[in-house]
């Protein structure tokens, strides 16, 4: 489904991706860890395709497409999704209008027939009960004044409302409290297991903490070092490095 | 002959023909207002207030007074006026070329205590009652254009309110221009007297309408050519004690036209006044607004936007005078420049010695849409009282690229987050219009403006109404 190779990135002329790879299939959970700094939140917004970084080698293979040639809207299109680490707040457009509006581009981008305003609304109710959010924060400006827990469900639930291939979630567990954590952790397992999909969906989740990892359990755990994915493993990766940190894991005097 | 020469010499030929001609005051009031005119001739950029807004022009072009302008068949305007009904319930005066013409209009029984008739009209019925305040609270002394207009008007509307009235129906005052053969002006006269205790809502609402300009489905202006003409207007409120005034302009005028328009407001104690403006036709647009608060606990609330694109110019003049104890004013004009187009925004506040306890708010925020636009903006705050609370701002910014990435993000196209950023940027201005239709009809004229100011494909810019009854209404 996903295929990174030798991806190299920077922001202002800093190199921050120095040759990542990475390869998600279909219907796998991928956990990715690293200390600050390491680039996990660069990989999720040059995958999205954020303007401040620019890819200066290496490519990316998404749904056998060339990911990079897309733009920012192609790419949520054909069925790509980051939950951001920082949503953004938007004064003056309105979240459910937003989400509707969203959900009806890509629509139309698969060649689908849009949704009307009630069977839209009966859609993103649902799901609004499925993250546990407020119905009424589908009423403000997207995200404006949300606590840092609503911006977090808020994005996940656009991603229910938008059923994207393959989500990556960038630190979507930090600033959620327990209870929201395991509805949110709720929400992501339907949203893999939804028997209604027609392909099973890839799943990245960018982490500092095994908590989220309690909840959604991964295929593989990944710990991204200075633009490289340094070691890959299985859940167990994870809970070592709960243990003692990162000092033990990375190369040699690299830590 | 210059423009000033031409004008006196109009008015030399016509004053024997404008309505009221017999009635002394008003003659007296005209005779000083070209006077005045005479003496400051038109404005130069040697002016502080016209330093970004050059008249010449306007001076230039050889505008004939308005009756010699072709009307169309009025048959072929019913259905076009029809479209531009704001309210079921509105009482609906139609201006052709600034006269009024009852048979377009719709006006239905008004309360007791409601005067409600065309300017020309109310100076055969009631001139008693206009000689107490016509002319009374404009400025014909600084401001040329206001001394032409009193001393040129000839129609326009005249609405009077005694104490204690009570009148729900809104007060629609559609002006129409129409295609001409020749470049024509005129000079709309509005006189509102609100007694005390009077809560009303009048629309001042100006468009064009031709047969190559006019739009069927849409009701703002057009990139195509439109008439040439200038309105020159001025409007008159004197509002009494806790009297309370919605006030709607919505410039909807063609790209070649001029509008030159003058707003007086004199409050008296714990009255209110609320203006709504959205600026966004016309290749030349000035606005100014001069209120003053004379009466405690007055309160005035300035709402503005305008949206200009190509060679557009529009510029908002505000002053307001705080001269009482208690009052309170505030200003949020917001602004939207494509093009190279140019934005002049000057709110001037003055605080008198005796205005303890005034609370003056000024915001005036601008989004440039391109590099050759400009805005010219400058608050200027005049305080001579201890005890107050002012703010002043102005910004001036472009669309936010952190945000367009986040829209774009979920799929949104380009041109899509642009218009609804956009969107974002004045909605907040469109949700204090209390009046749901009202509301409808402006978003309806602003959503139009701005997907030309962004180049989107209006079709496929979804109409945004209000949700905060929890309603989702998408067109």
């Amino acid at each position: 489904m996903l295929n990174i190779n030798n991806l190299h990135a920077e922001i202002q002329g800093n190199t921050i991706l120095k040759g990542l790879n990475l390869s998600v299939k279909a219907g796998e959970v991928h956990a990715i860890m690293g200390p600050n700094g390491s680039g996990k939140s660069t990989l999720a917004n040059v995958l999205a395709g954020h303007p401040d970084y620019q890819v200066t080698a290496g490519e990316v293979i998404f749904q056998g497409a060339d990911l990079l040639g897309f733009s920012v809207a192609q790419r949520a299109c054909a069925g790509l999704f980051v939950a951001f680490q920082y949503p953004l707040e938007i004064p003056g457009v309105s979240n459910v209008q937003f989400l509707k509006l969203a959900l009806n581009s890509q629509r139309k981008y698969r060649q689908l027939s849009e949704l009307d305003a009630l069977d839209f609304l009966q859609l993103v109710k649902s799901k609004v009960q499925e993250v546990g959010m407020e119905e009424e924060l589908l009423y403000r400006s997207i995200n404006e004044g949300f606590s840092g827990g609503e911006k977090k469900r808020n994005e996940i639930l656009q991603m229910l409302v938008l059923e994207p291939q393959l989500a990556i979630l960038d630190e979507t567990d930090s600033g959620l409290d327990i209870d929201a954590l395991k509805l949110v952790a709720q929400g992501v397992n339907a949203f893999r297991c939804d028997p209604n999909a027609g392909q099973e969906r890839g799943l990245i989740l960018i982490t500092h903490y095994q908590r989220l990892l309690n909840f959604i359990n991964p295929d593989f755990v990944h710990i991204l070092f200075d633009g490289r994915i340094v070691k890959s493993g299985g859940p167990e990766l994870a809970l070592a490095l709960e243990k003692n940190g990162y000092a033990d894991l990375l190369p040699k005097g690299l830590s | 002959m210059n423009a000033r020469e031409r004008l006196l010499t109009d008015f030399a030929r016509s004053k024997a023909y404008f309505p009221g001609h017999l009635l002394p005051w008003l003659t007296s009031l005209r005779e000083s207002a070209i006077e005045n005119f005479a003496a400051q001739g038109f404005p130069s950029p040697n002016d502080e207030s016209w330093k970004y807004t050059n008249t010449k022009k306007l001076q230039q072009t050889e505008y004939c007074i308005a009756q010699q302008a072709v009307i169309p068949p009025i048959d072929s305007l019913a259905a076009q006026i029809k479209a531009q009904q704001l309210c079921p319930d509105e009482q609906r005066m139609v201006f052709i070329n600034g006269i009024y013409h009852p048979e377009l209009s719709s006006m239905s029984p008004l309360p007791k205590g409601i005067i409600l008739s065309s300017f020309a009209q109310a100076l055969q019925d009631h001139p008693k009652l206009m000689a107490s305040t016509l002319g009374k609270i404009v400025n014909h002394q600084a401001q040329p254009f206001s001394a032409l207009n009193s001393a040129f008007m000839s129609d326009g509307l005249f609405l009077w309110a005694a104490e204690n009235s009570q009148m729900a129906s809104p007060i629609h005052c559609l002006f129409i221009s129409t295609t001409s053969a020749k470049p024509v002006v005129f000079y709309p006269r509005l006189l509102i007297v609100l007694k005390n205790n009077t809560p009303l809502t009048l629309i001042e609402h100006y468009i064009d309408l031709s047969a190559t300009s006019f739009d069927p489905d849409m009701t703002a202006t057009k990139q195509t050519a439109g008439n040439h003409h200038l309105i020159n207007t001025v409007t008159e409120i004197h509002l009494g004690s806790e009297a309370h005034l919605d006030h709607y302009k919505l410039q909807q005028e063609s790209l070649n036209s001029r509008h030159i328009a003058a707003m007086y407001v004199q409050q008296h104690r714990a009255s209110q006044f609320t203006s709504h403006s959205y600026s966004l036709g016309a290749a030349l647009a000035r606005c100014d607004i001069q209120i003053q608060l004379t009466g405690s606990q007055a309160e005035c609330t300035l709402n503005g936007v305008y949206l200009v694109d190509g060679q557009q110019h529009v510029d908002y003049h505000t002053q307001i005078t705080h001269l009482a104890p208690d009052c309170s004013s505030q200003q949020l004009y917001k602004g939207v420049i494509q093009g190279h187009a140019r934005a002049v925004f000057n709110g001037k506040v003055i605080i008198h010695p005796e205005a303890q306890q005034s609370n003056a708010q000024q915001l005036n925020k601008n989004l440039l849409l391109s590099d050759s636009g400009e805005v010219d903006t400058k608050p200027e705050l005049q305080i001579y009282a201890d005890d107050v609370i002012c703010n002043h701002g102005a910004t001036v910014g472009q669309l936010d690229t952190q945000a367009l990435f986040y829209l774009q993000s979920r799929g949104v196209s380009q041109s899509d987050a642009q218009a609804w950023l956009v969107y974002g940027f004045v909605s907040e201005l469109l949700e204090r219009i209390n009046n749901p239709l009202l509301r409808k009809f402006i978003q309806l004229s602003v959503t139009a403006q701005l997907n030309r100011l962004v180049g989107n494909d209006a079709c496929d810019f979804p109409v945004l109404f209000p949700t905060q009854n929890g309603e989702l209404s998408c067109r």
